[in-house]
């Protein structure tokens, strides 16, 4: 069928079989994530990693893998980082936590602890749009200790702060 | 070079532990716990290895692009993987190209699978056909039990043989009680005429070996073991399968490979079957020209097939072919015998067949 | 002992025609795709010693699918491979297909790349990409991926939304000259794509590549076997596959510096002599998934020097009559069906060098440039040449 053909056969002859397919998963986050994760919940605090190179990750892993080598070392970084990459979100996305669509307009980006060599992506504070930008200084606005159960969502979002 | 022979050698072999639930690991952890292991007995970093060839299932990690689960603990940053999707036999196949054709020199094949992580009913659901066969709701184990009541009517094969090969390869688990002949016969029902034990129960595990070109097995100077020939193929799909029973392409892919290596079936010291239900290795047995029946199964109680233990005795999807060649290569590295065969399965009812052969270095 | 590849060539391709194909099921997608491919040159299913497939089995929700579909894949008793690296998995076929030749496998060996997206929940399956626990739970599809990586590109290269809107027009005018293509345009302008509805700043609707639903297919042949089954063989000179670190995050410069497409790009040049691409190519057909990509992808490629993309389509160098045309048959922008799309660039490039491109022909190509990209920056490249390698 060409593409004309196809298009009527569409609307007039196709049958379509619905289909839902329900996968549950239950991820164990790991050695490193449960350190990272645990010390964001209790002490909001970020971890990252660090091998013999010099390269500090996060998030945390085992091995680097520009260097090859382990990463052995724990270390601290931020609180606060750079933006590296953001943008404003008008697409109503689904929350795959929650199966519910997220309220648009949000900021999503790429942050960049101080001191890591990696940022990780998170959800952006797009109360001022015009203040996110790439180089902006941010810092993670975390949820009220009894909220918080370890994972990324222990942190509600970033914001710009001033220098 | 012989178009036919590879010249690959797997120089490193690692393993991750074995059990069904490791929940203090993340994937790329556990893979780790194999390939640095591998990459130690190789004598070779990370920083040295330019690529991998991994196999691993989307679905069952929960992830589109499975491999990116592994894909810093494989080969390193910019390296060059490839990935399979299929038991890791097969994967082997793929790797030996990259390394006859000069692309590749020194690689990991890693393979993991964490069958704890995901629902295994609605995971094989999804392998179904949408339109004709989802909406009665099966999975692998229906299918198998269609294909192990077919057998045992047909003669030659029994549930007391299948239970048989449950005990003897329990008997060599380093990972799974040992279970009787009776206590296989006795355990539940789950779509008859099978039970329980009689499929290799869900793992988390990891296994994985470095390979490389003679070149370079020549420079790391370690035991080593060659890959000779590899072959793979694929049958019907289940419901398109005109005997259920019959794995011909079993003894296809093993023909092709003894072929390409100049080897005879006689030659073969080290037998490994790979799959996930008791019936299939009756049925593998004889498509491979092992015999049948009663003689086949002793050969199993003996450990002349399966000394391992296979994947009955522990192991997981992708994962149970590579382990059965890790335990023929250490056998081989011993002076245990010096040629091997690994054949292994995949898909429903045993659809699609992969076979590796290995010899120990002269 | 020598390692010395067998010479490859692709012989043949096909591809479907990609939009909404209601008409037509996922297997027999893929099996119009092959039989476009083997009917171009009187070839049948015997003719064929193995299977290369790839499909994203997240997005129709099919798992094992190539087991599923394996009549209709034409692999029956056949060497099946199955290969699922993300949305350049259809040049990882291309390239498994080339090393199963090279190697001495096998002869001729059939690779197909298939999906169809209007069957399953896209948005669903690309958040499957991200990492369960590092990545999934804020993940905003690959729209909210590409615009940040946007913005990161956007501040290292002051590339504007305007010379990004005219690598959509290039796209979109390019596809009428395809009669395979999704998305036509003849008449879209640069302000009917900044006009198109913002999905996450600054990516605009038009900036974005659609969901099709399609198929492509190749036929990789030995040396001895290449002459007599095509003219003008598109020759394998260089295939290289390299992918990014493990998280999103962790290449900060994300498509202002793509370090794996530069990792990838130059080891092919260097096996296939190319110097200069910009001089050395006659086409490209490169994975844009967004229109910022196919310029962060033509500065990192080294079509022009690093911050040069808004200058490069500024200067009209990359249009379908400029000196180095980058996809002249629509590219992603115009048609992705992810499982197919880096095999359809596979497929184009290997037209252009075989003069079977039609209207959208580029004259004498001597040397394409094919490369595929998907999940974190994972790329393959595949360089074609009219002349056999030596």
């Amino acid at each position: 069928m060409n593409a004309r053909e196809a298009e009527a056969f569409n609307r007039e002859q196709a049958i379509r079989i619905e289909q839902q397919i329900t996968l549950r998963y239950s991820f164990a986050a790991g050695r490193h994530a449960t350190r990272f994760f645990t010390a964001l919940r209790d002490e909001g605090k970020i971890l990252a990693t660090r091998d013999a190179a010099g390269n500090v990750m996060v998030p945390p892993r085992p091995v680097c893998g520009l260097s090859g080598l382990p990463m052995d070392e724990w270390v601290e970084v931020g609180p606060d980082g750079v933006l590296a990459g953001c943008t404003i979100v008008y697409v109503p996305f689904i929350d795959p936590m929650t199966g519910a669509q997220r309220p648009v307009p949000y900021g999503f980006g790429l942050v960049r602890f101080d001191g890591a060599d990696t940022s990780i992506y998170h959800l952006l504070d797009a109360t001022d749009p015009a203040q996110i930008g790439v180089g902006k200084r941010v810092r993670a606005v975390f949820r009220p200790r009894e909220e918080r159960t370890g994972s990324l969502a222990d942190i509600r979002h970033f914001t710009v702060v001033e220098d | 070079m012989s178009s036919a022979a590879s010249d690959t050698w797997i120089v490193g072999l690692g393993e991750a532990r074995i059990a069904p639930l490791l929940d203090d690991v993340s994937i790329n952890e556990l893979a780790w716990e194999a390939v640095e292991p591998a990459l130690q007995e190789a004598g070779v970093a990370l920083a040295d290895v330019t690529g991998a060839i991994t196999a691993s299932q989307d679905f069952w990690d929960g992830r589109t692009i499975s491999s990116m689960n592994v894909n810093e603990v494989a080969c390193g940053s910019f390296g060059s993987e490839a990935k399979v999707a299929a038991d890791c036999v097969q994967a082997i196949g793929y790797a030996c190209a990259r390394i006859d054709d000069g692309d590749q020199h020194l690689n990991v094949v890693v393979a993991h699978a964490k069958e704890s992580e995901g629902d295994a009913h609605t995971i094989e659901l999804a392998a179904f056909d949408p339109y004709y066969e989802r909406q009665i709701d099966p999975d692998e184990t229906i299918v198998a039990a269609f294909q192990a009541g077919l057998l045992y009517a047909r003669g030659g094969a029994s549930e007391e043989l299948s239970a048989r090969v449950v005990a003897a390869a329990r008997s060599r688990s380093k990972v799974l009680d040992a279970v009787s002949v009776a206590d296989v016969l006795a355990s539940a029902p789950t779509a008859t005429p099978l039970r329980v034990l009689d499929r290799a129960p869900l793992m988390d595990t990891a296994a994985a070996m470095v390979v490389c070109c003679g070149d370079q097995r020549n420079k790391l100077d370690r035991p080593a073991v060659r890959i000779v020939a590899t072959a793979t193929r694929s049958g019907a799909y289940w419901r398109e399968r005109a005997d259920l029973t019959s794995v011909a392409q079993a003894g296809e892919v093993v023909r092709e490979a003894l072929d390409r290596a100049g080897w005879s079936l006689g030659e073969i010291d080290i037998v490994e079957l790979v799959a996930p239900f008791a019936h299939q290795h009756l049925m593998l047995g004889e498509a491979v020209g092992l015999g049948g029946g009663e003689s086949l199964v002793a050969r199993f109680e003996q450990g002349e097939i399966n000394d391992s233990g296979g994947w009955l005795a522990g192991s997981a999807g992708s994962v149970a072919g590579l382990h059965s060649v890790l335990a023929a290569a250490r056998r081989l590295r011993q002076g245990d015998g010096r040629r091997a065969m690994v054949c292994s399965t995949g898909g429903l009812a045993a659809q699609s067949h992969h076979v590796v052969l290995l010899e120990a270095a002269p | 002992m020598s390692h010395a590849p067998v010479r490859a060539a692709i012989v043949a391709t096909g591809q479907t025609d990609h939009g909404r194909r209601f008409d037509a099921s996922l297997a027999e997608i893929a099996r119009e795709a092959i039989d476009r491919c083997l009917d171009s040159r009187g070839l049948t299913l015997e003719d064929i010693d193995a299977v290369i497939a790839g499909n994203m089995e997240m997005f129709e929700g099919i798992y094992l699918v190539e087991q599923l579909s394996v009549g209709a894949l034409g692999a029956l008793g056949k060497p099946l491979y199955k290969l699922n690296t993300g949305g350049t998995v259809g040049a990882s076929v291309a390239l498994a297909c080339y090393h199963m030749v090279a190697s001495g496998r096998y002869r001729r060996v059939l690779g197909v790349g298939f999906q169809k997206q209007s069957e399953g929940s896209t948005q669903a399956a690309i958040t499957t990409v991200g990492d369960p626990i590092w990545e999934r739970a804020v993940m905003a599809g690959a729209i909210g991926n590409f615009a940040s990586m946007a913005s990161t590109y956007i501040a290292e290269s002051g590339v504007t939304q305007e010379q990004a809107a005219k690598v959509a027009v290039k796209a979109r005018r390019n596809a009428c000259l395809n009669p395979h293509a999704h998305l036509k345009m003849p008449d879209v302008t640069v302000e009917d794509v900044l006009a198109s509805d913002m999905l996450a700043y600054p990516i605009h609707l038009l900036d974005m590549c659609p969901a099709s639903d399609g198929a492509a297919a190749i036929v990789m042949a030995a040396e001895d076997l290449a002459g007599d089954l095509a003219d003008r063989p598109a020759w394998v000179h260089a295939v290289a596959t390299a992918h990014d670190q493990q998280y999103m995050g962790d290449s900060p410069k994300r498509l202002a510096v793509m370090r794996s497409l530069q990792a990838a790009s130059r080891k092919a040049y260097a096996l296939a002599g190319i110097e200069d691409p910009l001089r050395d190519f006659d086409v490209a057909e490169v994975y844009e998934p967004a229109t910022y990509a196919e310029l962060a992808m033509c500065e990192n490629l080294g079509f022009c020097p690093m911050g040069g993309g808004g200058k490069l389509i500024d200067d009209g160098v990359t249009l379908i009559d400029g000196p180095l045309p980058v996809n002249p048959s629509g590219g992603v922008l115009s048609t992705n069906p992810v499982g197919a799309t880096a095999m359809i660039r596979v497929a184009e490039a290997a037209m252009q060098v075989m003069g079977e491109a039609g209207e959208h022909q580029i004259p004498d190509v001597k040397r394409a440039l094919a490369t595929g990209y998907g999940g974190n920056a994972w790329t393959d490249v595949m360089i074609l040449s009219a002349e056999r390698p030596k």
